[in-house]
Order: structure tokens, then C-alpha cells, then sequence
């Protein structure tokens, strides 16, 4: 299974976001790595198909990333979420699982099973709007596995995480990208480290660098920094 | 259809495709392999598109590095049948009509008169409407019969 | 050469040798127990049903409130006000539709299989026909109240109503992560107008205006299709303003 992007450009208010990006994605974790307003999150819409790219194109094995089959297989953690006022966190994930369309027998499971991986089995029936910042994020990740999704990307994930729980992130994601497509963006690098296979790095929505995380070496800062520093 | 039917119609369209019967069933295997990991429908007709669709670009992807697709004239494995030399001049005939027609035009014919696939997922995998899945076929049946008769004429 | 016979020879040329491994495959499939891994799916109608159940009981609540209340008032011999009273009911449907933008879940449910769109879709779809169906009730409830003809009370009833939808879907189309003040704001405006209204126009209720009404009724429809159209289509990101 491959996610391929070919010459994908968006433009909006006129800034252009994305500049002619192509790349491969493939079974794995990749980095995408950017300072912020480098254009990230625009690139990860137009991967989830809630933005049409201008110019180029996106499929994943023939099929387009507007399509309901592409939905169903993939996860997605945007940057800020909400959740509806009453919800618990068991009920937010109920409910998400009914809008990804799965059943209740399976729901329940799923939920279940998603609640102890991400460590909230303390705090499910509480209200959301109790949870820390930590907390929801790990309600955000939960929601991204319910559908067992073959493509997980995910818009700074680490965000409002303590150590612990960034550790307990790494290792979930390990776990995860041995057998599916996983995309990270951050701008803190020490957190694909560990956890990265390949790297790309964006700069005014260009990508200016792509290839395996071994290339960067050692020290993964520095080389981001250089990468940053080259380009024009 | 139960999923092991699926699997022979499927390894069908894959050795119609490309012809080798290992490789044909390698890509069966991994198109449902495709398949089972992602969501099952229960509806019968977009099981049906799916597999195809899987098994479309496992061939493309296949015939990414070849230049070209397998010819349909080289088909060795004619099968006798009661009035053996007609109908060798028959299918020989049929199979050079079939070499001059488009991979799709081909591709249309042996789903729907092979495989037996439903108007409705055809129009789903060529994103076209039914009346115009009728259509089509009409044409190709048109343009074979026309081919055939074409070599008939010329005592081919 | 005719057709059944071409189909034969089809058939024969395309016929493939038996597979041999599969057996074998699906027995290891069975053994890891892939076949009924993953999650079923639900069908469009299952989808609509939990929606409904994930509606505000607040919506209800307030419908049936505004509606028995049109009922009481109309009973109540008030003259040509409780018509103005209908576009009230139209704020249920604006702001539960927009719910997923008011709590940020928009992005969440667009990525879902059963995108945002379908999401809203049923939101407004199922408050709608509730409401409009128990709008209709009520008309024809009331009809014997007034010395107009149903037809009319239908119309005196439906246009308030219909416009009240109209500029909120417009309003909410333009304004998507507003908390839905401005929908009802727009309602209640509506509602105003419509009980100024008589006061401008003395005659607005009488028999001869009535085909006026009928075809505001009209161009309201029309409008309203093509404003939710396009409620539907621009989903694109500078609309949300995220």
C-alpha cells in the first residue's frame, strides 16, 4: 500500500501553503517536519481529503482521497478538536465510532480495548471537559485507531503530552507503524528520534528534504537545522 | 457469492490479465489479503468493486516495469469441441478480434460475458453511468463481430 | 456468427486452469482469524438511526413546545399573529445542523467514512421532517379557526417559516463556527417582521394577495434547495476559518 502525492499545490489568500510537494508514502512512520506556518497541517487536509489540492494529485492505490473506501481505512488527529458538551469520554469514542460506522457490538470492543491503550480507564465515564490537555489528546488518539485505519496521520501529536505519556506515545506508534502507513508532523524533533523511519522536512510549503531518518544522522536536530538554513 | 467464489472469479480475471498462473494467483492471495484488512461491506455488489479494484492496480502496478501487456493472440491452449476444426477457426478468429480491440474494451467484455459482473459494479469500477455500461458493450460486440467477419472475407 | 455462440467461444478462451493454493490460503486465513477481524460496517439507514438518537433532546423539547403553544394561540382568537410564530421552529434546524462546527468536531467527522456531510445532512433532514411534519399537523389543526381556506393557512403558515430557513442557512453558510446566536437572532427578526407586516400592508391577508403568497411559496423552494446546495458544497477550509 502506497499514499502518493504528485506535484500537489494549495494556495490560499495568497500564500501558497503547498508548492508542488511530491512524495511516497509507504508502510512505516515518516517525520514531517516544519516550523510552524511551514505549511503542515495544509498537507495533511489535502492527505485526509478535507482539502482539494489546486493542482497534482493524491491517491492511495487507485483510489482518490475524496472517496468513503480511502475514509474508512484511515485515522485521523487534527491539530485542536472538540467534543460535544455532555460526552463522556467513553461516549465520545461510542459516538465516533458511530460516525465511522461501526456497529455496536464492535464498537463497545474497539472503545474498550482504546481506552486501556491510551491509559484513560480511570477516567472514561468522566465528563471530557474535565480532562487535561494530556488527557484529551490521548482521547484523540484512541478516536484515530478506532476504525483500524491502514493510514494514521496525525497533526502534532505529542502536543500537551508529559514525558510519561510521550514515552507511552513512542512506543504505540512503534508498535503501529511496523504494518501500516503512519504520518507525524512536529516541530519538535527530539520526538521522531525514536520513532521515525523516514523524515521529510518542509520550509514555506516546499519540501526541501526527504529520506530515511538514518541520513540525519546522530544528532537529528542539528540536521534539521542545517536542512532548514540550506535552502535559498 | 461466498468469498471462495470471489477468489475464482477474481483469479479468472487475473490470469486473463496477465496470463501466468502463479503470478495470477500470487496477486489473487494478495488482493484479498488487501481486502480482508480493510472494512468488510455487506453490501455483495461493493465487495465486488473492491476486490476488482484491488486486483486492477496490482496489475498495473504489476505491469509497471513490462512494456507491454500480454497479447491476446498468443493464447497456445485451444480446447476441442464437437466440430473441432470449425470452432478452432472460430476462436482463432475471435482471439485476433480481440487483439485489435482497446486492454479496456477487452477488460469490459470478459467482466461482463466471463465473469458475469453486474451492470451496477461495472458502472462503479469505469465510473460511467449503466445506460452507458450498455451502451459500450453493445459497441464492442459490434466491433467484434464486425472484425471477425472482416477475416472471414479475407479467408484469413 | 450469433450471439450465444460468441459468448461460448468467450468463455472458452478466457478459461483459466484451476487455482491451485487456494484451499491452502483459506485455511490460513480461518487460522488467524482474519476473515471476521475487522469491525462490520453499518448501512446508510443504521447510520441515520444513531444520529437521531445523538439529536439534542433540547431540539424536541422546544419544537413540541413552540407547536402546542401556535396550536393554544391560534385557538385563542389572536388574528393573523400566530403565523408570525412559525419561523421560531425554524431555529432548531439551523443550529442543530451547525452543531459539529459550534464544538470543533468538523474536522473529526469529515475524516470518518461517514463524512461530515452525511453527518449534517441527517441532522437537518431528520429536525426538518419533524418539524415541518408537526408544522403540518398543527395547520391542520387550526385550519377550522380561521375563515381562510386551508390552502391559504397553509401559506400563511409555510412562508414565515421557509424564509426564517432560507437567510439562516445563508447566514450559517457564511458564519460556520459562530455559537448560533446568529440563527436565531435571524428567527426572531423573521418573526418580527412578520407580525409588522400586516400593519404596512393592510391588505396582506386578504383573498386577492393570496397568489402572491403562493408565489413567494415557490421561489422560496427554489432558494432554499440551492441555498443548502451550496450549504453543502463549500466545505473548504476558509469557510470553517480553523
Amino acid at each position: 500500500m502506497e499514499l502518493i502525492a504528485d506535484r500537489i499545490t494549495k494556495q490560499y489568500k495568497n500564500k501558497i501553503a503547498v508548492d508542488r510537494m511530491s512524495f511516497t508514502l509507504a508502510k512505516g512512520v515518516t517525520g514531517l517536519l516544519g516550523a510552524n506556518g511551514a505549511g503542515k497541517t495544509t498537507l495533511m487536509r489535502l492527505l485526509c481529503g478535507i482539502l482539494v489540492p489546486d493542482s497534482g494529485t493524491i491517491s492511495c492505490d487507485g483510489m482518490s482521497v475524496g472517496t468513503e473506501e480511502y475514509r474508512d481505512i484511515l485515522g485521523y488527529l487534527p491539530q485542536n478538536f472538540g467534543y460535544y458538551p455532555e460526552f463522556s469520554g467513553k461516549d465520545f469514542l461510542l459516538y465516533m465510532s458511530a460516525v465511522k460506522g461501526i456497529t455496536g457490538k464492535d464498537a463497545a470492543r474497539k472503545t474498550k480495548e482504546l481506552i486501556e491503550l491510551v491509559g484513560l480507564a480511570e477516567v472514561a465515564g468522566k465528563k471530557v471537559r474535565t480532562y487535561s490537555g494530556g488527557m484529551r489528546q490521548r482521547l484523540g488518539i484512541a478516536q484515530a485507531l478506532l476504525n483500524d485505519p491502514q493510514i494514521l496521520i496525525m497533526d502534532e501529536p505529542t502536543a500537551g503530552l508529559d514525558p510519561q505519556e510521550r514515552i507511552r506515545f513512542r512506543e504505540l506508534i512503534a508498535d503501529i507503524g511496523e504494518k501500516k502507513i503512519v504520518l507525524l508532523s512536529t516541530h519538535i524533533v527530539s520526538d521522531l528520534e525514536h520513532i521515525a523511519d523516514r523524515l521529510m522536512i518542509m520550509k514555506d510549503g516546499q519540501l526541501i528534504w526527504q529520506g530515511s531518518r538514518s541520513a540525519g544522522g546522530e544528532d537529528l536536530e542539528a540536521f534539521y537545522i542545517s536542512k532548514i538554513g540550506e535552502k535559498r | 457469492m461466498n468469498l471462495e467464489e470471489q477468489y475464482d472469479r477474481i483469479y479468472k480475471y487475473l490470469y486473463f490479465r496477465i496470463h501466468d498462473r502463479h503470478t495470477a494467483e500470487d496477486l489473487t492471495q494478495e488482493t484479498f489479503l488487501r481486502f480482508l484488512g480493510s472494512r468488510t461491506y455487506r453490501d455483495e455488489n461493493r465487495q465486488m468493486q473492491y476486490l476488482y479494484t484491488i486486483a486492477r492496480n496490482l496489475c498495473s502496478q504489476y505491469y509497471r516495469d513490462k512494456t507491454i501487456e500480454y497479447r491476446f493472440d498468443e493464447t497456445l491452449d485451444i480446447t476441442l469441441s464437437e466440430d473441432f476444426e470449425q470452432s478452432v477457426v472460430e476462436r482463432i478468429s475471435l482471439m485476433n478480434a480481440l487483439q485489435e480491440l482497446s486492454q479496456e474494451e477487452r477488460e469490459m467484455l470478459f467482466l461482463r460475458y466471463v465473469n458475469d459482473v453486474p451492470i451496477p459494479v461495472m458502472s462503479r469500477l469505469y465510473h460511467i453511468s449503466r445506460f452507458a455500461v450498455y451502451r459500450k458493450l453493445k459497441k464492442i460486440l459490434k466491433k467484434v463481430m464486425s472484425e471477425m467477419e472482416k477475416e472471414g472475407d479475407h479467408g484469413s | 456468427m450469433d450471439h450465444d455462440r460468441l459468448m461460448k467461444d468467450l468463455r472458452e478462451i478466457c478459461r483459466a486452469p484451476e487455482p491451485e493454493r487456494k484451499e491452502i490460503f483459506f485455511q490460513g486465513l480461518a487460522e488467524r482469524g482474519v476473515t471476521s477481524g475487522r469491525p462490520t460496517s453499518i448501512s446508510h439507514g443504521e447510520f441515520i438511526l444513531r444520529q437521531f438518537l445523538y439529536i439534542g433532546k433540547w431540539v424536541w423539547l422546544s419544537s413540541a413546545v413552540l407547536l402546542l403553544f401556535i396550536t393554544w394561540i391560534c385557538y385563542g382568537n389572536n388574528g393573523n399573529y400566530p403565523f408570525a410564530l412559525t419561523p421560531l421552529l425554524a431555529a432548531g434546524i439551523l443550529v442543530e445542523t451547525e452543531r459539529s462546527f459550534r464544538w470543533k468536531m468538523a474536522e473529526l467527522e469529515y475524516t470518518a467514512r461517514f463524512s461530515l456531510r452525511s453527518v449534517m445532512l441527517a441532522r437537518m433532514f431528520l429536525v426538518g421532517a419533524v418539524e415541518t411534519a408537526g408544522l403540518l399537523v398543527v395547520i391542520w389543526a387550526v385550519q377550522p379557526r380561521f375563515s381562510y381556506s386551508f390552502g391559504r393557512v397553509f401559506l400563511y403558515m409555510m412562508v414565515p417559516y421557509l424564509s426564517a430557513s432560507l437567510f439562516g442557512s445563508v447566514y450559517e453558510r457564511k458564519h460556520r463556527t459562530d455559537n448560533g446566536w446568529g440563527s436565531i437572532v435571524i428567527c426572531l427578526l423573521s418573526s418580527a417582521f412578520f407580525a409588522a407586516a400586516p400593519y404596512c400592508m393592510s391588505s396582506l391577508y386578504e383573498e386577492q394577495f393570496a397568489v402572491v403568497w403562493l408565489a413567494v411559496f415557490v421561489l422560496l423552494i427554489i432558494s432554499l434547495g440551492s441555498s443548502v446546495r451550496r450549504w453543502f458544497l463549500e466545505m473548504e477550509e476558509p469557510a470553517w476559518s480553523l
